[in-house]
Parts: structure tokens; C-alpha cells; sequence
């Protein structure tokens, strides 16, 4: 499903990207883990197609369809979906009009506002979020774990078919992270193709989503890869202490 | 709907309420009352009384003009205006004149002719409020001013005053702001903020990784930006957007 194969690239003078390959599969859930700057968010972005970040070489296939020409747009129509670390709040742009307009162009058809809040009514009470946030401006005011909960409830609309969760954990407590996994296995449940790939600091997380890979990314690379146990090793000794080599370079 | 439309300079006046005086280019407000006033490709020029204890609210919508507006606001008065504005130079004159008189004016325009906005808002008297948000859409490569003064002389106390000017270009325009606050009393509360930018890079990636396209998220954020939540019936909307994209 997707092929991340030999990428490269560096912001302000820092490799980020350094041959890193990496391919998922139809209904795979694979977790990254790695220190804070390491890159992880960073190639969220490079798969959505965000303008600042090109690489400097490398492909990327989803569905066997080279994704470095299509624009961020179009690679989500694709059925990529990212919830990003720090959703961006926009001021004068209400979240309605804005979940109403990603599904109308999802849909290809103008979506009346009597149809997308028959559509939003269930979404909303399975997040257990306020319903009158449809009216604030997108993200306005929200606390950190309300954005995170908005983000699911884009994915939940938009259906997507790889899922790019960015520490989706952070800034939740631990209702709203139960909550939040729950909405998400079930949707994996409805749509057993789909692929996960999920940027994580904490192990907490994999305990309701489970990994069929944990990869440790460090160096603009994946250095190991494992299973759930491997993600609580690398809680137990940190990235340092899993990492052979880079303990190596401490060393010199 | 009280309505004045004004087309290539003549006048046309429809009123539906007996509280609404209209003499020459002199509106006398002494009622309660609401009225749309339409001006395209004209010079116009139109004053305002509203009086003791009465409210306008008044929405305008003015395309390829020159509009003059002197508006006077007797003690305990309201007015409440939604302007919005398509390749105009508007002079807009608004004179607090009784205690607790209250002003909420919403400015948008866009351009793509040279335009300007010389507002002046003064605070005449003790306790009075005025609430200015002008934003402004530099579409091509002309000049957008924003030349805007609040006055508070020192007689006047307690007043609050708040300015909200931005513009967004989106080419290679030329825009300015001028704000101006001369506050001579120091029992008030003032504030402006100027903003003078693009879109944020970040805005148009979170909105487009939803799957709408770059068009429709420009039109996303310029209706958040121009309207910003303000209530505008369809025809209005069309109207006022549908500016963006001709040629
Ligand atoms: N637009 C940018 N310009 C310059 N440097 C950037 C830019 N974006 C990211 N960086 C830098 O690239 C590095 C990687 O950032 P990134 O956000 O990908 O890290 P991360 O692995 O997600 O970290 P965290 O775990 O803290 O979220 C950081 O040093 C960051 O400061
Ligand atoms: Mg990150």
C-alpha cells in the first residue's frame, strides 16, 4: 500500500531524512518511536506533501501510484489522512463550514447542511465532544486534547485508507485516550484495510492500538525495528540504550 | 427591507418604515431600524443622524464607487454596520456625540483598482464605545490604504475604542495601514492591532490536507477573513465573492 523507498532530505542544514525506507502494507499498523527532533514529524509531512518539505531524493508509492507529483490535496482524495502533533487553529473559518467543504469535495457533490449534520451527529457523540464546537472557528479556543479529538473526528468523516496518527496521544488524559483508540479500532474494525502509521512516545497507546512492527527511528533512518515488547524496552532503557550502535558513538 | 440604491449617480429610496427620514442625502434615524444601502459605480455621499436612544443597523454594499458617509450618534445610540466594499475609496466620518453612544462597524473590501479607506471615529463625548474591524483583500497589483484615527479628547472619559485593521495581499499589491489613535484622556481603553501579511503556509497545508483544494481553501480563508462569522444572506455572499474570481 505504501513504499517509502531511499529518502533523503535536510531543513537548515540538518540531515533529517537519510536513506530511510520503509513499506506498510494493507491493514498494517507500524509505530515509529524515536527522540524528540529526530524527524518523525517531519515525514509525516513529506508523505502529505507539505510545499517546505521536498526531498532531495527518493519515491514514494501509495497504491503503486507515485505520490511526489500529486499536491497535498490530492493525496488526500487518495485516502491519506494525517492528525497532526499541533493542529493549526484558524481564526474566521468555522469548523462546520470546513468539515461540510473537505466532505463535499471528498464526495464530489455539494452536501447540504441538513445531510453533513445527520452525518456529524453519531461522530460527535462518539468522541464525547461538544456538538456547539461546530460553530467556533476551526480549533479556536480548543485545549489540547479537544484538537486531538477533532482530528478523529476529520478521520472518521473523511474515511481515509492510511491513517498517519503524529503523537495523537499527547495532550490526552486517560478517558479521552481510551476514547479516542476506541473510535479508531473501531474503525479499523468497519475498514479492516486500513493502514496505520503511528508516531508515538509512549507504549500506553499500542496497548489498544496494536503494532505489528515498532520501529525505532533515529538518524534520519529506521535503526530497529521490533514488536510491542520492543516498544517497552525502548520506555525501560531509552533510545540510547536499545541503540548499539548510536551507544557506540557516545562513547567515542 | 429599507432599501437606497444608488446606480451611475442617481438615487432610488424605498422605505418601508415610517421611523426612517430621508431628506436629500440626510437619514434621520427615529426608530429602530435596519437599511441596506447599495452604491455601484457612483459618487456618493450620505449623513447619518441617529437619534437619542435609537439603533441602525445598517449593511452596505458598494462596488466601484467614491463614497462620503458622515455619521452623527445622539446619547445612548446604536449603530451597527456591515460594510462591504469592491474596488472603493471610502471617507467615513463617524461622530460619538452623546454619552454611551455605541459603534460597531465591520469593514471588508477587496480590490484590484487602487483603494482606500480614511476612517476617522471620535469620541465627542464621556462613556462612549466604538468597535472597528477592517480587513481588507489586496487581489492584484494596486494599492490598498487603510488610514484610520481614532480621537479621544481629554473631556471625554471612559470610553473604549478599538481598532482591528488588517490586510492581506495577494500578489505583488501595495498596501499600507495607518492607524492612528490620539487619546488625550488616559481614562479609556484602547486598543489596535495591525496586521499586514499573506496567508500562513500552515493554514493552507492544514486545510488542504483535508482534500480541498488550494482554490477552495482561498475561499475558505478569505470568507473567514472578509465575513468573519458576520451573518450575510446568500445574494450578498455571491455578490461579494463572486468578485474574486472575475477576470
Ligand atoms: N520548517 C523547518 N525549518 C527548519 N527546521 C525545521 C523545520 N521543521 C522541522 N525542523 C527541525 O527538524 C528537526 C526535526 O523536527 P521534527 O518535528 O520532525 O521532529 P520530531 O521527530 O517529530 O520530534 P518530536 O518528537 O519532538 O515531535 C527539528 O530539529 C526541527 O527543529
Ligand atoms: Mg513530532
Amino acid at each position: 500500500m505504501l513504499e517509502m523507498k531511499n529518502l533523503k532530505m535536510s531543513l537548515a542544514g540538518k540531515r533529517l531524512l537519510d536513506d530511510f525506507s520503509l513499506t506498510i502494507k494493507e491493514g498494517e499498523v507500524h509505530a515509529i518511536m524515536g527522540p524528540n527532533g529526530t524527524g518523525k514529524s517531519t515525514l509525516s509531512k513529506v508523505l502529505m506533501g507539505h510545499p517546505a518539505y521536498t526531498l532531495e531524493s527518493g519515491e514514494i508509492f501509495f497504491n503503486g501510484e507515485s505520490l511526489l507529483p500529486l499536491s497535498t490535496d490530492e493525496r488526500a482524495k487518495r485516502g491519506i489522512f494525517l492528525a497532526m502533533q499541533n493542529p493549526m487553529s484558524i481564526e474566521g473559518v468555522s469548523n462546520s463550514e470546513f468539515l461540510r467543504t473537505a466532505l463535499s469535495e471528498k464526495e464530489g457533490t455539494h452536501i447540504g447542511i441538513f445531510d453533513f449534520l445527520q452525518q456529524m451527529d453519531q461522530a460527535i457523540k462518539d468522541l464525547n465532544m461538544d456538538e456547539k464546537m461546530l460553530h467556533r472557528s476551526i480549533n479556536q479556543g480548543f485545549s489540547g486534547g479537544e484538537r486531538k479529538k477533532n482530528e478523529i473526528l476529520q478521520m472518521k468523516l473523511l474515511k481515509p485508507s492510511l491513517i498517519i496518527l503524529d503523537e495523537i496521544d499527547s495532550g490526552l488524559d486517560v478517558d479521552s485516550l481510551k476514547i479516542v483508540c476506541e473510535n479508531i479500532q473501531k474503525y479499523r474494525i468497519e475498514y479492516p484495510k486500513t493502514s496505520i502509521l503511528l508516531i508515538t512516545h509512549y507504549p500506553r497507546i499500542l496497548e489498544y492500538i496494536k503494532p505489528d512492527f515498532v520501529h525505532m527511528m533515529m538518524n534520519g533512518k529506521i535503526e530497529k525495528t521490533g514488536d510491542l515488547n520492543f516498544a517497552l524496552e525502548i520506555e525501560k532503557n531509552g533510545y540510547h540504550g536499545v541503540n548499539d550502535m548510536s551507544e557506540l558513538k557516545l562513547h567515542e | 427591507m429599507n432599501k437606497i440604491t444608488v446606480v451611475k449617480d442617481k438615487i432610488l429610496i424605498e422605505l418601508e418604515q415610517s421611523g426612517l427620514m430621508v431628506q436629500e442625502h440626510t437619514i434621520e434615524v427615529q426608530q429602530d431600524a435596519e437599511l441596506l444601502l447599495v452604491v455601484t459605480d457612483s459618487t456618493a455621499n450620505f449623513t447619518f443622524h441617529i437619534e437619542e436612544g435609537k439603533k441602525l443597523d445598517l449593511s452596505i454594499k458598494s462596488q466601484n464607487s467614491e463614497n462620503t458617509l458622515y455619521y452623527e450618534l445622539k446619547k445612548n445610540s446604536i449603530l451597527c454596520t456591515h460594510h462591504l466594499a469592491l474596488d472603493c475609496t471610502d471617507q467615513i466620518d463617524a461622530r460619538l456625540l452623546g454619552e454611551e453612544s455605541n459603534l460597531e462597524y465591520h469593514y471588508s473590501t477587496m480590490n484590484r483598482k487602487t483603494s482606500a479607506l480614511h476612517m476617522t471615529i471620535d469620541h465627542a463625548k464621556s462613556n462612549t464605545q466604538s468597535n472597528v474591524q477592517n480587513h481588507g483583500v489586496n487581489l492584484k497589483d494596486q494599492n490598498l490604504l487603510f488610514d484610520i484615527t481614532g480621537r479621544i479628547p481629554k473631556s471625554s472619559h471612559g470610553c473604549i475604542c478599538n481598532q482591528d485593521n488588517k490586510i492581506l495581499t495577494m500578489q505583488k499589491g501595495h498596501s499600507r495601514i495607518e492607524p492612528k489613535l490620539l487619546i488625550e484622556n488616559h481614562d479609556v481603553e484602547a486598543n489596535h492591532a495591525a496586521y499586514l501579511g499573506q496567508f500562513k503556509e500552515e493554514e493552507l497545508f492544514y486545510l488542504m490536507s483535508r482534500g480541498i483544494s488550494k482554490e477552495k481553501c482561498y475561499e475558505l480563508l478569505l470568507e473567514g477573513f472578509l465575513l468573519n462569522h458576520d451573518p450575510v444572506d446568500r445574494d450578498t455572499h455571491d455578490w461579494f465573492f463572486r468578485f474574486m474570481i472575475e477576470k
